[in-house]
């Protein structure tokens, strides 16, 4: 959070200059500069939570939330705080909103999820299916997604990822094995639908 | 624009922004709505207490900034706020036009909650049903189950209200008062097993706390209330 530290330090004197005005207005000032470090407070919190969202759409929504309820800011709690529980509420909605998108298949092919158009051709998957594999990802348990954040995506060893989770190496590639298995069961065709790819 | 982001995208977010805020308000107007009714009363959880007044203010700032940026504001939204309470449209009308401005898991348990209101159990139970099968995410998993417990509980299904009562308490972060209502209605039931699972949930509850005492206590009442009803 240094980047919010220093952007704090150097706006809060005049964030009620920051937020005056309509919604529309703050919003105008928020992208200019990005004088919040927003962008930095949603990779921080999605690389915490090992979720695997689209952070320009987080990033999107937590700049809207900001600029929608900056008029009720009056200094507490501290900018930093208050603007990573702005993070959490957008990466919340984002989250149930791509849950739902499953309940939904109209909205889940729709285009909004441009981050998996350009995902899922170079894996060799529909976007579609990509989006549903995400999803069911960020629905399993912290533990589980961490490890296979750690493991596959950030390239860490087996032995690093146990010694920094204090588990042994069997349980963290169990961990990992269920988080791939999730991923797949989603990512990939149902087996009668192989031949028509 | 510098850091990137689109401006005609992050104008269509702060939109999205109002709507969904503009959605919670008509949910929260629909349980107003629902606290009124005798049903509502007893079988709706969580009604809300002395919420009417906040209601009032985040209604009032909601359509004001909605109004200065020209986003739309839902008219039914504009009108409740200009209405007594007393003469609002009924609350399924109301959280239908919620789940108009954002279709969430959230809004159809409201639009749920409300048929019960109006003494559609059935349809009620239809819907949270498929809400459940559906695998929602864990906090609305719990209002899920609880609100289809307390439909079946008023429908006279006892039994699968018991096993979604039962449900609702596996479900991390569940409150007490879903216990006090399993254990009320398991005891009415005669059914050893789910008196035995809903007082193990109450074991550890410390109602020195005012708070916790206070809400266990209203849970009591409710319970008892709807005992007295279906007898």
């Amino acid at each position: 959070m240094d980047r919010l530290s220093t952007a704090e330090a150097r706006i809060e004197p005049s964030w009620r200059k920051l937020f005056s005005g309509t919604p529309r207005e703050v919003l105008a000032r928020l992208v200019q500069d990005d004088p919040l470090g927003v962008r930095d407070a949603v990779g921080a919190r999605l690389r915490a939570d090992a979720l695997l969202l689209d952070a320009d759409r987080v990033h999107l929504r937590a700049l809207a939330r900001i600029s929608r309820f900056a008029n009720r800011y009056r200094g507490r709690p501290e900018l930093p705080a208050w603007i990573e529980s702005a993070v959490a509420e957008a990466t919340q909605e984002v989250l149930r909103e791509e849950h739902d998108a499953g309940r939904d298949p109209g909205c889940a092919q729709s285009g909004a999820a441009t981050v998996f158009a350009s995902l899922a051709p170079p894996l060799g998957f529909e976007p579609p299916a990509v989006r549903a594999a995400c999803a069911a990802f960020n629905a399993l348990p912290y533990a589980e997604r961490s490890t296979f954040v750690d493991l596959v995506l950030r390239g860490r060893s087996l032995d690093e990822t146990a010694r920094a989770s204090g588990e042994n190496a069997t349980e963290v590639a169990r961990r990992a094995r269920r988080a791939l298995d999730v991923i797949l069961a989603h990512a990939l065709p149902p087996p009668g639908a192989q031949g028509d790819r | 624009m510098k850091c990137g982001v689109d401006w005609s995208a992050a104008l269509d977010e702060l939109r999205l922004v109002h709507r969904k805020e503009q959605a919670a308000l008509l949910r929260d107007a629909a349980s107003i709505a629902c606290a009124a009714s005798r049903r509502g009363d007893l079988y709706v959880a969580g009604l809300p207490e002395g919420r009417r007044a906040r209601w009032a203010r985040a209604c009032a700032d909601a359509i004001a900034v909605a109004d200065a940026d020209d986003a739309e504001v839902e008219p039914m939204l504009r009108a409740l706020a200009a209405t007594p309470e007393a003469r609002w449209p009924a609350a399924s009308d109301i959280a239908r036009a919620s789940l108009g401005l954002d279709g969430c898991v959230a809004g159809l348990v409201a639009l749920a909650r409300a048929r019960i209101c109006e003494e559609e159990p059935g349809e009620a139970i239809a819907l949270l049903r498929e809400l459940a099968a559906a695998r929602p995410r864990v906090a609305e998993r719990r209002d899920v189950l609880e609100a289809l417990a307390l439909a079946l509980e008023c429908a006279g299904e006892s039994d699968e209200s018991l096993r979604r009562y039962a449900a609702a308490l596996r479900t991390p972060g569940c409150e007490p008062r879903v216990a006090v209502s399993m254990l009320a209605l398991a005891l009415r039931a005669g059914n050893a097993a789910w008196i035995d699972c809903a007082s193990r949930r109450l074991r550890h509850l410390d109602l020195a706390i005012p708070g916790v005492r206070a809400r266990f206590q209203h849970a009591v009442r409710r319970a008892v209330a709807r005992a007295a009803l279906s007898t």
